[in-house]
């Protein structure tokens, strides 16, 4: 973790729909993440935290406000360039894992590895990530926190600035869930990524060093934690 | 490093190598098919095109009812093209050794051409002599014959050497304007000119090939030239019974046509088979991309370009169609081309195969393909990936989503309701089905109503022949007529038909045709003829120049000839003359005496006092002594006197005695004579001393009567030259002179005729010799042809019944040229000159000023009801107005019909002038002016041949429209399926049993699929009726597209069965769907 303000955002909104249909998602976000930071995003369900992400991966545009990621301005950039910076600077993880059915583990990893210039030598971390006996299987060969450890190593193999992670134990087991969350934790603290994990379980906010919660799609909390604990202490 | 998705690929295909061989085989046979059809296609139109060049074909070729003479050649070639007589005969043929003409196989049979439309041989070699024969391939085919076999030609054998390819005859149409070619029962072939000259004269066709001189006209061109030609022949009296451009050949174009038509088809069901391949693999990776939305979602997310994403989607077709269209050309052009050329081979006359490569083949089966397929799937992909990466991975890309979501009625069951979401759900499989199942069915329905249309037209034109028998003439022919012109015609046929006969006479002939425009002397031979016995005698006369020319000089010598005649009468004068004659000295002094009669009288009566006559003439001798006596007498008494008088005898003195006493007439006769000259003197001496019979008949010749006095006189008058006239007259032989005897006796018309005959000149007399040297049958025939009213119909020399003949209906026919109504070519219309309340063509109630139009005229050419249509006669290079008034209701009938006064009026023909006959009964007609015979079962032919030509193309259809329809629903309802396996195990799982969830999943797919068949049936008959009518506007005639009902329930029935496999395949997947399926979670 440093000093060095990595995710710039301010005033960002982001609305859905028109007329009576109208829904404002986010509503004037300001915050600020440092590189090196685990991020965890709190909020009730349809409080704007799946939009942020999307807004911050350059997913979707946002209405009005400022994200910069690094030295990059989001919000100028065209779909070209936001495909560009995804490719470079960022590394997704989803609740479900996505992955390619016909391909091995390692092979998915290699999808992304392929995207990248400077990638992570594949063979540590997939032994990092648990995975080396599993590389050659097909993920329907696999449980469902190894496919989750694959889509996190496929997030990863591009050596991403920042990895966006929504909901990323949403579809695990407490048991699995600890183990990705305490291999995220170890990702962060290998690679130095700045992580955001979008969650509604508040028990994961106890290993992030920030802590953002929304609600009705305004930040109402942004802390840092200052009692950071590893995620294989957590519990819930 | 490389793209680590291609590591799916592999796996892609041998998950799904049902699909993606399914795919594979569907686009590599229909490119194989096409491939291979382009080659051979491509080698068949090199080889046809070159034909020109190396088989010498003709620009065309004109058929003359009767051979044209040089003159009219002569007059065509000035039109600017070169003239060849092709001549041919055409005979029955038979396979089989009865040579009864059974079998029904025309055989038009060509002497071995060497200049125009030159053979190519297959097998063998040409005909050597006159009992070989060379036969087309095709047709040989067809009958299983060999080089070796033997075949009659009108039941006389002939040894198969050749097997033959006729260039003006690659497809074997009798007539131009026959529907399809007929290679079963008509073959064409060569024989050696004597081997032609064997078979019957009567089936002679004097065909004339031409070619340009200049070969770069255009069409215009050329049809003014074709124009003129006709015209020329005309001038020149020859009748043309048909005018051919080449372009307009059947038998030479038909089949490059042929090739180029079915080249299209070809190539429109290879695009449109592809078009509904990249539509499949665009519905079948559509549907991998919705199944993968989230992880496209996810890569998207991560950095992937959609150009990336792209490319791996295509992939999987690009290489799928790529391979399928390079080994389908491999595969088409080695192993297809061949099989695929035969279904030309077999039906067209073609030389030898050779293959032509082109770069088009490749372009048009592989890279077209290729393209097409690529832009349809790439356009599907780009549609599918256009989502946001958010889109795909909410998965809010599959409309399919939308479309379950629809309300439905709230009546609707259960299952009904759930069937509907199946449907609605895959709606893009089952749209994409709809539209492959009714291509397929278009195919289905092109292969099995192409016989069905054939036949219907069969049927319809057998009814537009409404007449048991129809005879089209050459030329009109009366069937009634008097004796003598049934002797003239019989007389004219044969001498036609004795074609040696007239070849060997061919001089004499034209001498008697010249001599018989001398009306006069010919009427002179005549009357001559009849008198036998003065045609010898005037014959053995002519042979002898010499006498004949005296007997003309002396003949205008009247009164001589008469003088002559009577002397000549006179046999016992005549003797006499012939003696005196011989005396010419005595007959000279009695010519000269006889002009001094009274000396002669003189002399006469002095030659009967002879005993005076010696003494008178002694007394002259003896001067001195008649002196002294006379002086003694007187009384002198002188010595000297006495002395003489004493010297005589008493003989002498009694005579001197008599001397002195003659009387005064005999002194004056004895002075009388003593004074004629000497000549005179010698000539009645030389009388004097002429024997007893010259007396006699001097004598004789005195007492003539004075009028043989003269004639004697007359004859004795004529000058040298005609004294030797008479003398050749007069040493004739006995039978010379009984001829002249005859000719004397001739009458005045007579003498007039022979007059006229040997007024001759030596032309015509040279003529005459000849005509005389003609035997007799011969010039017997030729002088009664030659009475042959040239203006005046042609009389039937065969019998027929008073019934028949009063049964027979005349009618006109012919063709003309009407612009179609879809194209700018060129319809041909019989036009029909008919008799009003026909007994015939009942339903045609024509009356003058009253045009039918049968209704396939109306439907497929310009002449429409009341509207001026404007027709043209290529063989009379004219154009013609006509005005339909009304249509009759058979489609088939492309005829115009009109009163035959009406019909006589529009194309300038005599009033009287017809050209066929309608009849009940069948006519015994002379073969010679009989151009052809139509009884109504000749359209049965149609089927039979169209079968023969059009089967394996039907068939073909057949073999690929099911193939289709297997491919097509089993790939597209497989996915349905598929992306249902989910639905299904949970449906088990709810404790349906299989035939439930069958019912459930199958049946809609099999209620679609029925749907289909059933929606598709108005558009694949609308698209049909529109195919057919392109692919039939190349024919002439209109077919009435009749699709029998029967035919549309087969394609249902046929989808079905094909369906009936797919639907078991299914119910062996869903069988095989696990349970825990359902357990798995789900994204």
């Amino acid at each position: 973790m440093s000093e060095e303000a990595y995710l710039q955002i301010a005033d960002l909104c982001k609305h859905y729909g028109e007329g009576e249909a109208y829904v404002e998602v986010l509503r004037g976000i300001t915050t600020t993440l440092y590189r090196g930071e685990i991020c965890v995003l709190l909020g009730p369900s349809g409080s704007g935290k799946s939009t942020f992400l999307n807004l911050v991966g350059g997913l979707e545009p946002a209405d009005a406000g400022s994200i910069r990621v690094g030295e990059t301005e989001l919000t100028t950039l065209s779909d070209r360039e936001l495909v560009e910076y995804r490719r470079r600077e960022l590394g997704f993880v989803f609740q479900f894992y996505n992955l390619v059915g016909d391909l091995t583990v390692q092979e998915n990893i290699e999808v992304c590895e392929y995207l990248s210039s400077n990638p992570l030598p594949m063979e540590p971390l997939l032994k990092s990530l648990g995975l080396w006996e599993h590389r050659k299987k097909f993920p329907h060969q696999i449980s469902g926190g190894q496919q989750q450890r694959c889509a996190i190593g496929r997030a990863l193999v591009k050596n991403p600035g920042l990895l966006l992670c929504d909901e990323p134990t949403g579809a695990l087991d407490y048991n699995t869930s600890k183990e990705i969350l305490a291999l995220m934790e170890q990702v962060n603290r290998e690679y130095g990524c700045t992580i955001v994990i979008v969650t509604h379980n508040d028990a994961i906010k106890h290993m992030a060093h920030r802590i953002l919660r929304l609600r009705d799609g305004q930040l109402v909390e942004d802390s840092v934690n200052t009692n950071v604990q590893p995620a294989a202490s957590l519990e819930w | 490093m490389a793209n680590p998705l291609n590591k799916r690929f592999p796996r892609e295909l041998r998950n799904n190598i049902g699909k993606y061989l399914g795919l594979f085989f569907m686009m590599l046979i229909a490119v194989a098919f096409t491939g291979g059809y382009l080659l051979a296609a491509n080698s068949m139109e090199t080889i046809l095109n070159g034909m020109k060049e190396t088989y010498q074909i003709e620009d065309g070729h004109f058929v003359c009812d009767f051979e044209a003479d040089d003159e009219a050649i002569k007059a065509v070639e000035q039109q600017g093209v070169t003239v060849y007589p092709d001549f041919y005969r055409q005979v029955p043929l038979d396979l089989d050794a009865s040579g009864d003409g059974a079998s029904g196989i025309q055989a038009r049979m060509y002497a071995n051409r060497n200049t125009i439309n030159l053979a190519a041989y297959a097998e063998g070699r040409a005909p050597q002599s006159e009992s070989e024969l060379a036969l087309d391939r095709v047709f040989m085919d067809n009958h299983n014959l060999h080089v070796g076999d033997t075949v009659k030609l009108e039941g006389k054998d002939f040894e198969i050497v050749g097997v033959c390819t006729l260039p003006d005859y690659q497809s074997l149409f009798e007539n131009n304007t026959d529907f399809v070619q007929n290679a079963l029962t008509f073959t064409v072939g060569q024989v050696t000119p004597d081997g032609l000259k064997t078979l019957s004269s009567d089936s002679e066709a004097y065909a004339y090939s031409f070619v340009f001189n200049d070969q770069s006209l255009d069409l215009a061109q050329r049809t003014d030239i074709e124009e003129d030609m006709i015209e020329a022949l005309t001038d020149n009296d020859s009748v043309v019974s048909d005018f051919i451009d080449a372009d307009d050949n059947q038998a030479i174009g038909y089949a490059i046509d042929d090739i180029t038509a079915d080249r299209t088809i070809f190539t429109v069901i290879l695009f449109v088979l592809i078009a509904i391949m990249a539509f499949v693999f665009t519905v079948l990776t559509g549907a991998t991309i919705e199944s993968e939305s989230n992880v496209i979602g996810t890569l998207l997310a991560s950095g992937w370009r959609k150009s990336e994403l792209l490319r791996h989607y295509l992939t999987m077709p690009v290489f799928v169609g790529l391979a399928s269209v390079l080994l389908g050309l491999v595969v088409g052009t080695t192993l297809l081309s061949d099989p695929l050329k035969n279904l030309y081979y077999n039906s067209y006359s073609i030389p030898p195969y050779e293959l032509h490569w082109d770069a088009s083949i490749v372009f048009f089966t592989t890279v077209l393909p290729f393209v097409l397929l690529m832009l349809i799937t790439v356009t599907g992909l780009l549609r599918k990936l256009r989502f946001t990466p958010l889109q795909f991975l909410r998965r809010e890309t599959a409309s399919r989503k939308r479309r379950s979501n629809l309300p439905l009625p709230d009546g609707l069951r259960y299952l009904s309701r759930f069937r509907l979401r199946v449907l609605l759900r895959n709606a893009s499989h089952f749209v994409t089905l709809f539209f492959g199942i009714t291509f397929a069915s278009l195919l289905l329905l092109f292969g099995i109503c192409l016989l069905p249309v054939i036949q219907n037209y069969a049927i319809e034109m057998k009814k537009a022949v409404v007449a048991p028998h129809q005879y089209i003439l050459k030329t009109p022919l009366e069937l009634e007529g008097t004796t003598q012109e049934r002797d003239m015609y019989a007389a004219a046929l044969r001498l036609i038909e004795d074609h040696d006969r007239i070849e060997a006479n061919q001089d004499a002939i034209d001498a008697a045709e010249r001599l018989n425009e001398n009306k006069e002397l010919m009427d002179a031979f005549d009357r001559l003829n009849e008198n036998e016995a003065l045609m010898d005698a005037l014959d053995r006369l002519q042979d002898n120049d010499e006498f004949m020319d005296a007997l003309e000089r002396l003949q205008d010598n009247e009164p001589l000839m008469n003088a002559f005649d009577r002397l000549q009468g006179n046999d016992e004068l005549m003797d006499v003359l012939d003696r005196l004659e011989d005396q010419q000295n005595l007959t000279d002094a009695a010519k000269r005496l006889q002009n001094n009669q009274a000396l002669v009288d003189a002399a006469e009566r002095l030659q009967n006092q002879s005993v005076l006559t010696y003494w008178l003439e002694w007394a002259q001798l003896n001067p001195d002594y008649v002196q002294a006596a006379t002086r003694v007498a007187a009384g002198s008494t002188d010595p000297n006197d006495l002395a003489y008088v004493a010297a005589l005898s008493d003989e002498e003195r009694a005579g001197l005695q008599m001397v002195a006493n003659i009387d005064a007439q005999t002194q004056a006769d004895i002075e009388l004579v003593q004074n004629a000259d000497e000549q005179t003197r010698a000539d009645i001496e030389l009388l004097e001393n002429i024997d007893e019979q010259t007396k006699q008949d001097l004598e004789y010749l005195e007492n003539l009567d004075q009028q043989t006095k003269d004639d004697i006189d007359l004859l004795q008058d004529v000058d040298d030259a005609t004294q030797a006239d008479i003398d050749l007259l007069s040493d004739l032989d006995e039978q010379t002179q009984a001829d002249i005897d005859l000719l004397k006796d001739l009458d005045d018309t007579t003498q007039a005729d022979i007059d006229l005959v040997r007024a001759v000149d030596d032309a015509t007399q040279a003529d005459i010799d000849l005509v005389r040297s003609m035997d007799e049958s011969l010039l017997d025939d030729v002088r009664l042809a030659a009475d042959i009213d040239e203006d005046a119909h042609v009389v039937n020399t065969k019998d027929n019944s008073t019934g028949a003949i009063d049964q027979a209906e005349k009618f006109a026919m012919t063709s003309v040229e009407i612009q179609r109504a879809m194209t700018d070519k060129f319809e041909t219309v019989t036009v029909y000159g008919i008799q009003p309340n026909s007994r015939y063509w009942t339903e045609i109630p024509v009356e003058d000023g009253v045009v039918y139009a049968g209704r396939g005229t109306v439907e497929k050419t310009v002449a429409q009801i009341g509207e001026a249509a404007e027709a043209f006669n290529r063989r009379e290079g004219e154009s013609y107005t006509i005005t339909v008034t009304e249509a009759t209701n058979n489609e088939a009938d492309v005829s115009l019909y009109m009163t035959l006064a009406d019909f006589n009026r529009l194309f300038g023909n005599d009033a009287d002038y017809f050209n066929a006959y309608a009849s009940g009964q069948e006519l015994e007609l002379d073969k010679r002016y009989l151009g052809r015979t139509i009884v109504p079962e000749d359209m049965d032919k149609i089927s039979a041949q169209m079968e023969d030509s059009m089967g394996s193309f039907s068939r073909m259809m057949l073999f690929m429209a099911i193939p289709i329809y297997l491919v097509l629903v089993y790939l597209l309802t497989k996915t349905v399926i598929d992306r249902s396996a989910r639905s299904i195990s949970y449906m088990k799982m709810f404790g349906y049993q299989n035939r439930e969830v069958n019912g459930l999943y199958v049946r809609p797919i099999t209620y679609w699929v029925l749907f289909s068949l059933l929606a598709s049936l108005p558009l694949i008959v609308g698209a049909i009726v529109g195919l057919l009518k392109i692919a039939f506007l190349r024919f002439s005639g209109n077919f009435p597209l009749i699709i029998p009902p029967e035919r549309l329930l087969l394609i249902v029935v046929v989808g079905m069965m094909t369906y009936g496999v797919v639907a078991f395949l299914h119910v062996r997947r869903i069988k095989k769907v696990p349970l825990e399926l359902a357990m798995k979670v789900q994204e």
